[in-house]
């Protein structure tokens, strides 16, 4: 299935012209429109320049340095990272946990893609990972916005989460003496 | 009946309960209404994708192929040495003849594997391919898949020297 460099320079053309149209729709809040475009921008660009023995063997994403992340895996991840935010915005936390660590196994080293995982994790309401993930993301860019908003969020849903279990304690011992 | 198009622009269509299988396309069938329109799939050849409905269809009521995407990384995380014996014991006759293929089709299937996300199938094609690989000189793998030795005769000396703890002696 090998291809020539033209065939492989107009997939990646049409690849990226997907993804630019993917933008517009995201921008305009339209996300399965979006989604539907990152996909077909996915179809177009993967397995591109993809061989077969680093297929079968593949580095291990934790081995990976970051010279090393080619560009064709930094468009992946960028996309991959973009289809995260659609299913933050459409409350699927777990499929924007997924699309984040795919995004990730292609460039462990982009950030916004580990921001969408953060996201994924409040919404779906694991308060610790999602800490655990924003201090690493913080520790570099602590007057970073987007990452206060989060911290927010975390906060409110722990307070949330605590007066719930409050609520549910009260009068424990009351019931118990009657 | 979904449909695909295949590199050469031909539409096949396929079982969606067969073709779901495909990570890649459940997620697609799942996140996106894709109406009327066949998925492109601009990398996948027709023969291949044939190969691939194939041993879909041949799989297609495994119950364990149905395993979402979340339990599977859970299994990874054991030893990989008892992740490939859970994937070998599940290989039957018709996956062995199924990698009867030459080596071009062969690594063409595990690129479309991985791309398409069929974890078994990669499995399959990858446990070939490390069967062929298995027990060479360096030499015989380097014929056998048709390497080019990129190695200076100084750097080949240093590897070998730097490797030469593992060779059974």
């Amino acid at each position: 299935m090998a291809s020539s460099p033209e065939d492989i320079e107009a997939k990646r053309t049409q690849g990226m012209k997907h993804k630019d149209e993917g933008n517009t729709h995201f921008k305009a809040e339209r996300f399965q429109e979006a989604l539907r475009e990152y996909y077909n921008a996915l179809l177009h660009l993967r397995g591109l320049n993809a061989d077969a023995m680093s297929t079968a063997i593949p580095t291990n994403p934790e081995d990976m340095k970051e010279e090393e992340v080619t560009e064709p895996s930094k468009d992946l991840s960028v996309i991959q990272t973009n289809m995260a935010a659609c299913h933050v915005r459409l409350n699927r936390p777990t499929r924007a946990i997924e699309c984040a660590q795919e995004a990730l196994k292609a460039n462990p080293f982009n950030k916004k893609a580990k921001f969408r995982l953060v996201q994924g994790y409040v919404r779906e309401g694991s308060l610790i990972k999602a800490a655990k993930l924003l201090d690493e993301l913080e520790k570099d860019s602590p007057k970073d916005t987007a990452f206060a908003a989060e911290r927010r969020n975390i906060a409110a849903k722990e307070a949330e989460a605590e007066k719930k279990q409050r609520k549910e304690l009260a009068g424990m011992f009351d019931r118990a003496n009657k | 009946m979904i449909k695909l198009t295949t590199a050469e622009g031909a539409i096949i269509e396929v079982e969606r309960e067969v073709i779901e299988q495909s990570g890649t396309i459940r997620n697609i069938l799942n996140d996106v209404r894709m109406s009327d329109k066949p998925i492109p799939l601009p990398n996948v050849s027709g023969p291949i994708l044939t190969k691939i409905i194939q041993y879909c269809e041949h799989h297609k009521n495994d119950s364990s192929r149905r395993q979402l995407k979340q339990e599977s990384q859970n299994i990874e995380n054991d030893s990989s040495e008892a992740a490939i014996q859970r994937a070998i014991e599940k290989m039957d006759e018709f996956d062995h003849n199924f990698c009867r293929v030459d080596q071009g089709t062969l690594f063409d299937i595990l690129l479309a594997a991985n791309f398409l996300d069929i974890q078994p199938l990669l499995d399959l094609a990858g446990y070939t391919v490390a069967n062929m690989i298995n027990g060479k000189t360096v030499k015989e793998i380097r014929d056998t898949f048709h390497i080019k030795n990129d190695f200076s005769p100084e750097d080949e000396e240093r590897v070998i020297k730097e490797n030469s703890w593992c060779e059974n002696e």
